[in-house]
């Protein structure tokens, strides 16, 4: 038993590293396996551009598939021990409608006449996106102390989601056609065009999101039992859904900011490690699923870059794919997950 | 003995804005260590909400609960409520365990003597064989016995139980509440049960918790308050008395009959006379029964007017009369 559980542990983390070096050998300029070691030690390529090519692109885009995959499945972690929903996840919840919402006000809100943000810097954006997400997530959960049933909730975040799907569809009807198409690109999802600045700011968003959730185990371990009994256990409701919150909301916004609205990773992925890591328990889950969605993102932005073409696919039509099925999974072995 | 647990002028409900929802006024109850109690009454009177207030989840309306104990909330009170666990991969282990959380640091450490206190549990409830069971491959029954398990773990003075026997079977429903009798006596534990169960909780409860019409609650032993006719007044049986527990039979057939024999044999065949809408009456009457035994196979004997007749069943007894 022990053995077996550090055995997939090494499995998950030799993933990690094998995807994180194919996704850095991967890309339109052809660069030998060799070469890529030698730039990563720190000794000068026989290409000099070939170096840039890795520092400035290729490893930013692979720290970004990291930090964005691990954000986004400990967000939806989170979201399905909170729930207690096996479907919560930052899409189906309208988290990322909200922050679409959010961002669209930064890059849009001039068309409607009034200018909320002057600055539209990194920053803006980011803080923008985690408002909106955060925003909704009060929402949701103040309807999920009503409705204790799982179908409702997911239904009122459909609408949610519709809802403000339309008021960013008027802000983009009244837009300029720039100012849109800024807007439309960021829907696309996208892990590149991050520089180390960027990188910076969502890796602290990253590890601020992943300390507060490693420091809320405890009550995210008793929340599997529901609010009476994590009461009558000694936990602060109050407080451990609130840190629940923040902790994916931060890191929900925070990705959607920087890469866009990436869909299905933070509903797929815990489930997808929970076949791996047979555990209930936070403390190895939270690690887990933070390595499980860095592998994911790496593995999905391999296949966006599959066709060998100048271009790469949109990152969302990938994860979808790849999510799919997984829900589809999730809603057929129903027993087993509740 | 001291109680475990006072309640001062206690009211309870639910206030919404200004309204009030008065579920229950002014009780004044306790729970004294070592003792069964069993709470009874109709559904929907609030049976469950003042289980939820007397654990502290819920805040009463008014008056007090006082514990006789220095301690936090959590490692005086455990409650098995009628809430569904969605298990995912939690092993029985891991359930039980969950009782230890009060007693845990931030990172969910299970020392060598929580994990003891765990097993503890677990054999005392005697699924030892379940330890690593998936919950999701638990029955009914298991299930319940396994949250029993971890209210032990809890290792708290006091256990509260909304509950436990429903939708299970006769076997398990005997069983929990032989369990939790055992576990009052050994433990000196206070054990509070919301059940149905009425012919089980007479047998098994020191005492009884009744509700009453008048948002109260009788407390009593379970004798006294079977014969002063408490019972009868809240639960209004229709066709089932108390005092004999047993179901009414009309005697619709119009056709009495005596019996005589002893033991088991012949209570069992009055009970089937009576089911049939027979009258059996104390006195011999025309159509009389013999229930004997003739080495190791029983027998009926018929004596009417037209003679008499040898069954070697009940049914064939009933078939004939």
């Amino acid at each position: 038993m022990q053995l077996n559980s550090a055995l997939r542990w090494v499995v998950l983390a030799g993933l990690l590293v094998l995807l994180f070096v194919l996704n850095l050998s991967l890309g339109s300029v052809k660069i030998p396996v060799k070469e890529i070691f030698t730039i990563l030690l720190g000794f000068n390529s026989v290409e000099p551009v070939w170096t840039e090519i890795i520092w400035d692109f290729r490893m930013t885009k692979a720290i970004t598939c990291v930090l964005g995959g691990s954000a986004l499945a400990l967000g939806g972690l989170q979201m399905q021990t909170l729930f207690r929903n096996p479907l919560a996840g930052p899409d189906v919840l309208g988290l990322t409608s909200g922050a679409s919402l959010a961002v669209s006000l930064v890059y849009m809100s001039g068309a409607a006449g009034v200018s909320l943000f002057f600055i539209q810097s990194a920053w803006t954006v980011a803080i923008a996106s985690s408002i909106g997400c955060f925003f909704v997530f009060l929402i949701m959960l103040a309807v999920s102390r009503r409705l204790k049933d799982n179908v409702s909730l997911l239904i009122v975040g459909l609408m949610v989601g519709a809802a403000t799907a339309s008021i960013v569809s008027v802000l983009q009807y009244l837009s300029r056609a720039e100012d849109l198409q800024v807007y439309m690109i960021w829907t696309f999802g996208s892990l590149s065009g991050l520089n180390w600045t960027e990188i910076k700011v969502l890796a602290t968003i990253v590890l601020a999101g992943l300390a507060i959730s490693m420091f809320n185990v405890k009550s995210l371990n008793v929340w599997l039992l529901g609010e009476n009994y994590a009461q009558s256990l000694g936990v602060n409701i109050g407080r451990s859904r609130f840190l629940a919150i923040c902790s994916a909301s931060v890191l929900t916004g925070g990705v959607t900011a920087f890469c866009g609205p990436i869909a299905f990773v933070g509903l797929a992925v815990p489930h997808l490690v929970k076949l791996l890591i047979k555990s209930h328990d936070h403390k190895m889950l939270l690690p887990a699923v933070a390595v499980g969605g860095a592998v994911l993102l790496l593995g999905c932005d391999i296949l966006a870059q599959l066709p060998r073409t100048s271009s790469i696919l949109p990152i969302n039509a990938i994860t979808a794919l790849v999510g799919a099925p997984v829900v589809i999974w999730v809603i057929m072995n129903n027993k087993i997950i509740r | 003995m001291q109680p475990a647990l006072t309640t001062a002028s206690l009211c309870i409900g639910y206030r919404n804005g200004a309204a009030e929802r008065l579920l229950f006024d002014n009780l004044n109850l306790e729970l004294v260590p070592g003792q069964l109690v069993c709470f009874m009454g109709p559904n929907g009177i609030g049976k469950s909400s003042l289980i939820r207030t007397l654990a502290g989840l819920q805040n009463p309306l008014r008056g007090k609960i006082r514990h006789h104990h220095e301690k936090k909330v959590e490692q005086l009170i455990s409650v098995v409520l009628t809430d569904r666990i969605s298990g995912g991969h939690m092993t029985v282990f891991d359930l039980v365990a969950f009782g230890r959380y009060p007693y845990l640091g931030w990172n969910v450490k299970l020392s060598n003597q929580d994990e003891e206190i765990v097993q503890r549990a677990i054999r005392q409830v005697h699924i030892e064989t379940l330890t690593d069971t998936p919950l999701h491959q638990l029955s009914d029954g298991q299930m319940q016995m396994a949250m029993i398990a971890r209210a032990i773990a809890q290792d708290t003075p006091i256990i509260l139980l909304d509950e436990p026997t429903a939708h299970l079977d006769l076997n398990n429903r005997v069983e929990i509440m032989r369990l939790l009798r055992r576990l009052a006596k050994s433990t000196s534990k206070a054990i509070l049960v919301a059940t149905h169960e009425l012919d089980l909780a007479l047998q098994t409860a020191d005492w009884i918790w009744l509700t009453t019409r008048k948002k109260n609650i009788l407390s009593g032993i379970p004798e006294d308050l079977v014969l002063d006719g408490s019972f009868d007044s809240i639960f209004e049986f229709k066709g089932f008395d108390l005092k004999t527990g047993k179901v009414q039979h009309l005697p619709d057939k119009g056709i009495s009959v005596s019996v005589t024999g002893e033991g088991y044999e012949l209570l069992w065949t009055k009970n089937a006379l009576e089911r049939n809408g027979y009258e059996v009456s104390e006195l011999r009457s025309p159509s009389h029964i013999t229930v004997g035994r003739n080495k190791d196979s029983l027998f009926w004997l018929l004596s009417t007017e037209r003679g008499d007749m040898h069954f070697n069943s009940i049914r064939e007894l009933i078939k004939n009369l």
